[in-house]
């Protein structure tokens, strides 16, 4: 067996070569100063690590009604506003919407204490205060994302009289429905009182290396050959940037909050059993009698889509609305598909009820 | 044998034939390879077919992996190393407290408890602002 090397072969080499040291150029030894999150806003509260973000209306009369967006605890609400031309801010604010957007910050160890009825009754109370006397109108709307959809669920369930519509976005709430994570986080395979007791906040390197390892191959190798093979492709390149950055910006998640989102959520699914208690108050469902819609993503390999889909059944909500989208967990808040062909109609759905 | 190591010993099995059968995938398109036959032609596209053999390669290994991450051996496995690693955390962070209190030096948790008791007054002065802007705000005349 022997080897041909001709002179296209060397061609070859060296175009290989030079796409390499390319490649590894922008992700390794000079990268690109890459911003994300920059649709102009102020910050109009804060309150420890929490900001409140207030978008800076584009159009002359916003909506009357504004909307609270509430990101997850793990990595930062900057998905939802990626870049110029790949942000659902952009899309809603286009559309008339007046939008808030809750960054959680970056909790220290000294936040390991916060629990579910902190970022409930606390944070989000008092953002919905502030959002409610700056608008000057009586309710909000509220649109949760994953983790953030959950806890956008309970306060609405807690505090009815506050929400004029809910939007789920991937939103966990029956997780007894079978995934990876669901699986690693059983009792009998995972002590989070001994995890949490040992290193008071989830640590972002945990939670980031567990995300990795849900799909190893796309992680770990496809993404960078794929990276590669449109190294030349200036567009993408800008893209696969901006979700590098987000996707390696992780953050700790309070221990407390932690231990109860796996305790009572992932090892006991009280929420779906109704048997949620936050400072003492059940966290009953079907007291959310606001229309709803919930957006679920067909491919979604961290929340799987009955996990979401069950929602629907359990509130008392007459105007509710599913979609199911043929997207993956980010896809649905960045792919062009979606910031194309759903998030227009999300902002036409609330348009027609604020 | 007990029916725990055996299930184990099943898994481990499992995931040696899924890898093997990969593998001889793999080589069959690694030997059909032109750049492995003396009689490849000029211009033949070379490219292409590493390119197939990178994602058979691909899509059988993400396969594997994902079967591998979803065994609870694998589950277990992992949930166990987190233990020791949680046991080993404690042990450290004790010993490092310990030290510095017997040096009259403050530790993390003093400097946790301080960040926290200025957290809480933040938010007793959020309260109070929430206070005065609630008594700002035009109040509401009921008509008699």
């Amino acid at each position: 067996m022997s080897i041909n090397y001709t002179e296209s072969t060397m061609r070859e080499a060296e175009k290989i070569r030079d796409k390499f040291t390319k490649a590894i150029e922008l992700t390794i030894t000079d990268p690109p100063d890459v911003q994300i999150g920059t649709t102009p806003h102020d910050v109009v509260f804060t309150e420890n690590k929490l900001r409140l973000l207030h978008y800076r209306p584009v159009v002359k009369n916003p909506q009357a009604v504004p909307l609270i967006l509430i990101f997850a605890l793990i990595n930062r609400p900057s998905i939802l506003d990626l870049k110029p031309g790949r942000s659902v801010v952009e899309v809603l604010l286009s559309k008339g919407i007046d939008v808030y957007l809750i960054d959680w910050g970056a909790p220290g160890d000294e936040d390991k204490h916060l629990d579910l009825n902190h970022y409930i009754n606390r944070y989000i109370k008092q953002v919905v205060k502030k959002v409610k006397r700056i608008s000057g109108s009586p309710k909000v709307s509220i649109l949760g994302y994953c983790m953030g959809g959950t806890m956008a669920a309970m306060y609405t369930a807690l505090h009815p009289e506050d929400v004029q519509n809910l939007i789920l976005l991937t939103a966990g709430i029956d997780y007894k429905v079978e995934g990876t994570l669901t699986l690693w986080g059983d009792k009998e395979n995972f002590d989070v009182d001994k995890f949490i007791d040992a290193y008071g906040n989830a640590p972002a390197e945990f939670l980031q290396s567990g995300f990795i390892f849900l799909k190893p191959v796309e992680n770990m190798i496809s993404k960078y050959v794929n990276f590669y093979e449109n190294v030349d492709n200036e567009a993408f390149v800008e893209n696969f940037l901006a979700m590098e950055k987000w996707l390696n910006d992780n953050i700790a998640v309070p221990g407390e909050v932690f231990r109860e989102f796996i305790k009572y959520l992932y090892q006991e699914n009280r929420l779906v059993e109704n048997k949620l208690k936050i400072n003492g108050k059940l966290v009953e469902l079907k007291e959310i009698k606001c229309p709803v819609m919930n957006l679920v993503a067909e491919r979604d390999h961290l929340v799987p889509p009955d996990s979401s889909l069950i929602f629907n059944d359990l509130i008392s909500s007459k105007d509710k609305e599913t979609i199911v989208f043929p997207s993956g967990h980010i896809g649905l808040s960045v792919s062009g598909r979606s910031l194309k062909g759903l998030w227009p109609k999300v902002a036409d759905w609330l348009i027609e009820r604020s | 044998m007990s029916k725990e190591s055996s299930d184990q010993s099943e898994q481990y099995k499992n995931f040696y034939q899924a890898w093997e059968k990969t593998m001889t995938e793999a080589m069959d398109i690694w030997k059909s390879n032109p750049l492995f036959n003396e009689e490849v032609q000029e211009g033949a596209d070379k490219g292409a077919q590493y390119k197939k053999f990178y994602e058979t390669w691909e899509k059988s290994s993400s396969e594997i992996m994902e079967k591998w991450v979803n065994s609870p051996l694998f589950a277990a496995n992992i949930g166990k190393a987190v233990d020791r690693s949680s046991e080993l955390k404690k042990y450290f962070d004790e010993a490092v407290e310990k030290t510095l209190k017997n040096m009259r030096f403050p530790t993390k948790s003093d400097i946790d408890r301080l960040h926290t008791s200025i957290n809480n007054l933040e938010e007793k002065i959020n309260d109070i602002t929430d206070k005065i802007e609630d008594l700002n705000q035009p109040k509401k005349t009921s008509k008699k």
